[in-house]
């Protein structure tokens, strides 16, 4: 049924035109099924108040947490200033034990009696309790939800609120350095599974007083929590309604990483194409902040998600400011000139090869010849194949850990396509293409670009077998169309070039660093730094 | 409403209109009509280009003056909408004759043992996305491809020039003036339509101003392009000697042929022009599916870009075939076609001289 209604959605001639467009409109309806299109789901939140009695509180939380089969969750009864009854509760693991023993238990047992008519829980929010981050509430899932995140909350006989205090204390790693977008130069420093440990991170760098973060609960069935960093006055007000518009408009099921989140919220989620840019650099994410951009962090996820980007945001990197300019600009020329070669060398080999042979040299055709003589595999088997095998070596590198990883890269490389060239099962060139292609591929910064390129490869591969040149070049303005037509979050994603922007920074060139860190015209900033 | 109409701004404008005039200028003429008659092609496409650029400045100024915002609004009311077809026509002929060329090259000298039928497919394969996604994303496609245009131009030119002789170009005039007349008529149908397509979506273009100026920018930068390219092929080719040739300007790159970095550049450069032109079809058949689309009144571009799309496929396939009815049809469209714009734009110019400003 939601087929046909989605194919008669699709053959409505006045369906309206609902791509976003940035400082237009907001009530577009796009046209694709998921993500941000659906409706907003109608809150279901439990809009109860906290019990005045004890015993109605272990009974909800009894209900809530399953306690008689779920050891984790501690109530801890005990008594406040020697008279009041109350019940400090916590999640096992989640909370540092020595924060609750040290500045809740011994500190409320201790603590001298209230004054007469003294509200019980302002006294001991600010007499008893010696936590740094403190706050009442008379909501039941506030406390639910604070419980969950590590905090504890302490229920009080008779008051009908609860005090939650900060004893968030669970175990993690501690801060790493970057293993996928390494760097020669510059700092090392990558996010961390820990939200607040990211966001210190991030403030690190931008000590500034208008960089805001604001939490959000996503309200998936994991209650994942994430911040909205920007700088107030700087990133564009319509670029933040529009994200936190598909924010609301997004209740995943579960939600586990920022890449995650990043699919449900972007303008095409089919598109090969990412219109956000994963990243696990601070520094990365700082100077984005500082162009005008928003960054989402995700409690869990060591990576920071950037938007909106565009294509030339994915093919640089942060190495490219750190180096002297000269050399900077040469590192994106051999970028740019990699990234080429990746796309392009197998699929025009190929449309050589098969169609267009008399636009080869004598010379160079009759290498080819020689070293396909005993092969026996056509050639566009062959290179397909390769290019299969060398995506399966990858991906064998990447799932093997460490160094069994690299010996997995160098036996795929070497002691493979060396058999495989021994075996005529293919050609010299064709394994020269290949490897040239591979290495080409890694020169991408952007990983989901690097995937993307490799399955766009292939099609052009099938395409130049087909039609040769006339196939590529088809090939070619198919995917020039498809990232004309595309947008992040209202941005052309060809921007600065196409639309050319005003204050665009130079594009093949490395630019003057004392540039940096200025607001981007096609971001439609508020204010220049 | 989905007229895929979007946002766009001068730049974009002027690449649209620089590149459509660049690929109508070179390869939308009869040549061996034209060139039988004598080398004047070069100076008649110069002079092609500013007429149609002075009309199109009348048009403009005509939109202004009444306040439209674009040619749709100009053709509302009255006869309005029956002017407006011979007009989409034209805009489809105007897209289909680059098509029928580069198909005509490519069956002659790339693929010999092809038919037409699937290398117009593979033509259409990119030009359908690209008139479905709309202005937007043809203008953005126009500025992408205006580099990869001017390196066609360059390297043609660059790979010609060892053959250049200039006593290729005498005699001057030699077939007279009416002949040079003639062929500056004819030009009208290479040097309108690309100012037409952008006044019929002038409403996306930022402002008024940057329309006008991106059809006045686009039509000097694409006919001073493709004024180049005819001198070239005038200096490269004797005027009788290329009537006889079905693809002078391929024919042009191979003139001096000679391997370079081990590889033959002709074919290269013939498959750049492809990419180009491909796009100033899209930008012609998005005119004309908008122009029809605006004096119908129908909501939706996409049922009419596709129709409209295959209709140029279609007429580039149909004027392949050598039968005597269809090559005097493509004759009286080179000689005459100019008139399928020029009646309609006259009659709408002279109505609102009649009628004074404002709507």
């Amino acid at each position: 049924m939601k087929l046909f209604e989605t194919i008669g959605r699709k053959l409505r001639f006045d369906e309206p035109d609902g791509r976003f467009e940035l400082l237009e409109t907001e009530a577009g309806q796009p046209s694709f099924f998921h993500g941000q299109n659906q409706p907003p789901v109608p809150e279901m939140r439990d809009e109860r108040p906290v019990p005045r009695r004890l015993k109605e509180s272990r009974r909800w939380l009894a209900a809530a947490f399953f306690t008689e089969v779920n050891t984790d969750l501690i109530l801890r009864a005990f008594r406040l200033c020697g008279s009041v009854d109350a019940l400090a509760v916590f999640l096992n693991g989640m909370a540092d034990g020595e924060e609750i023993s040290d500045f809740i238990l011994k500190q409320a047992m201790a603590a001298p009696r209230p004054t007469r008519g003294q509200n019980l829980v302002d006294y001991a929010l600010h007499q008893v309790f010696s936590l740094q981050e403190a706050e009442r509430t008379d909501r039941w899932a506030q406390v639910v939800s604070a419980i969950l995140e590590g905090r504890t909350a302490v229920l009080l006989e008779g008051a009908g609120e609860a005090v939650l205090l900060d004893t968030r204390g669970y175990a993690g790693r501690g801060v790493g350095t970057a293993q996928n977008e390494s760097t020669v130069i510059g700092p090392s420093e990558a996010f961390h599974e820990n939200l607040r440990i990211s966001i210190t991170l991030l403030r690190r760098i931008l000590r500034r007083t208008d960089f805001v973060c604001e939490f959000r609960d996503l309200g998936s069935q994991n209650n994942v929590k994430i911040a909205l960093c920007y700088l107030g006055g700087v990133c564009s007000e319509a670029l933040l309604g529009e994200i936190k518009r598909r924010l609301a408009r997004v209740k995943p099921d579960l939600l586990l990483s920022a890449g995650t989140l990043g699919q449900r919220i972007e303008d095409r989620p089919w598109s090969p194409v990412p219109q956000t840019l994963l990243t696990e650099r601070p520094d990365r994410a700082a100077q984005a902040v500082m162009a005008g951009k928003a960054v989402i962090l995700v409690e869990g996820s060591p990576q920071a998600l950037i938007l909106p980007v565009t294509l030339w945001g994915l093919l640089l990197t942060p190495e490219d400011s750190y180096l002297r300019r000269p050399a900077g600009t040469i590192l994106r020329f051999v970028r740019l000139f990699g990234a080429a070669v990746s796309v392009f060398l197998p699929a025009y080999f190929l449309a050589l090869a098969y169609h267009h042979q008399g636009l080869l040299s004598s010379d160079i055709l009759s290498t080819v010849i020689a070293s396909r003589r005993l092969v026996f595999l056509p050639m566009g088997a062959e290179m397909v194949f390769l290019l299969l095998v060398f995506q399966l070596v990858r991906e064998a590198g990447v799932r093997v850990p460490g160094a069994v990883g690299q010996t997995v890269g160098i036996i795929g490389g070497l002691i493979l396509g060396q058999a495989a060239v021994s075996a005529n099962f293919v050609s010299t060139v064709a394994l020269i293409i290949v490897a040239l292609t591979g290495l080409g591929n890694f020169v991408i910064p952007n990983y989901d670009l690097q995937i993307a390129v490799a399955h766009y490869r292939v099609a052009l591969c099938l395409l130049a077998l087909l039609g040769g040149l006339l196939g590529l070049a088809c090939g070619i303005m198919v995917a020039l169309i498809l990232l004309a037509d595309q947008k992040s979050f209202g941005v052309p994603f060809l921007a600065p070039y196409a639309p050319k922007t005003v204050a665009r920074e130079s594009l093949l060139f490395r630019g003057d660093i004392r540039g940096q860190g200025r607001t981007q015209d096609d971001l439609n900033g508020e204010a220049g730094l | 409403m989905s007229l895929r109409l979007g946002r766009f701004g001068l730049q974009e404008s002027a690449s649209a209109v620089g590149l459509a005039a660049l690929v109508s200028g070179t390869f939308s003429l009869n040549v061996g009509e034209t060139f039988a008659r004598g080398n004047v092609c070069y100076m008649a496409t110069a002079a092609g280009a500013l007429l149609g650029l002075g009309m199109l400045r009348f048009l403009g100024g005509a939109m202004e003056r009444r306040g439209c915002r674009d040619l749709g609004d100009l053709l509302s009311g009255g006869l309005g909408p029956l002017l407006a077809l011979p007009l989409v026509l034209a805009l489809v002929l105007a897209g289909a004759l680059p098509l029928l060329r580069f198909a005509v090259a490519m069956e002659r000298y790339i693929f010999v043992e092809a038919d037409y039928v699937p290398i117009v497919l593979y033509l259409l394969g990119v030009l359908l996305p690209l008139v479905l996604s709309g202005m937007e994303c043809v203008a953005r496609m126009a500025k992408l491809l205006l580099i990869p245009g001017a390196l066609a131009l360059g390297l043609t030119l660059l790979l010609a020039a060892p053959a250049f002789r200039l006593s290729h170009l005498y005699p001057l005039f030699s077939p007279g003036f009416s002949a040079f007349w003639d062929q500056t008529r004819e030009a009208l149908l290479r040097f309108l339509p690309p100012g037409v397509a952008l006044y019929v979506a002038g409403r996306g273009c930022q402002g008024q101003k940057h329309t006008v100026d991106g059809v006045r920018r686009g039509l000097l930068l694409g006919g001073a392009g493709a004024t180049l390219m005819q001198l070239g092929l005038g200096l490269t080719f004797f005027g009788p000697d290329m009537a006889a040739l079905s693809s002078p300007v391929f024919c042009m790159t191979m003139a001096a042929r000679q391997e370079r970095l081990g590889l033959r550049l002709d074919v290269l450069v013939l498959f750049l022009w492809v990419m180009t032109g491909l796009v100033a079809v899209a930008f012609y058949t998005y005119g004309a599916s908008l122009l029809l689309c605006r004096v119908t009144g129908v909501e939706d571009i996409r049922p009419v870009g596709a129709l409209l799309s295959l209709l140029a496929a279609g007429l580039a396939l149909l004027f392949t075939f050598d039968a005597e009815p269809v090559q005097s049809l493509v004759r009286w469209i080179y000689r005459q076609g100019y008139l399928l714009l020029l009646v309609p734009l006259g009659l709408v110019l002279g109505r609102s001289m009649l009628l004074g400003g404002g709507r």
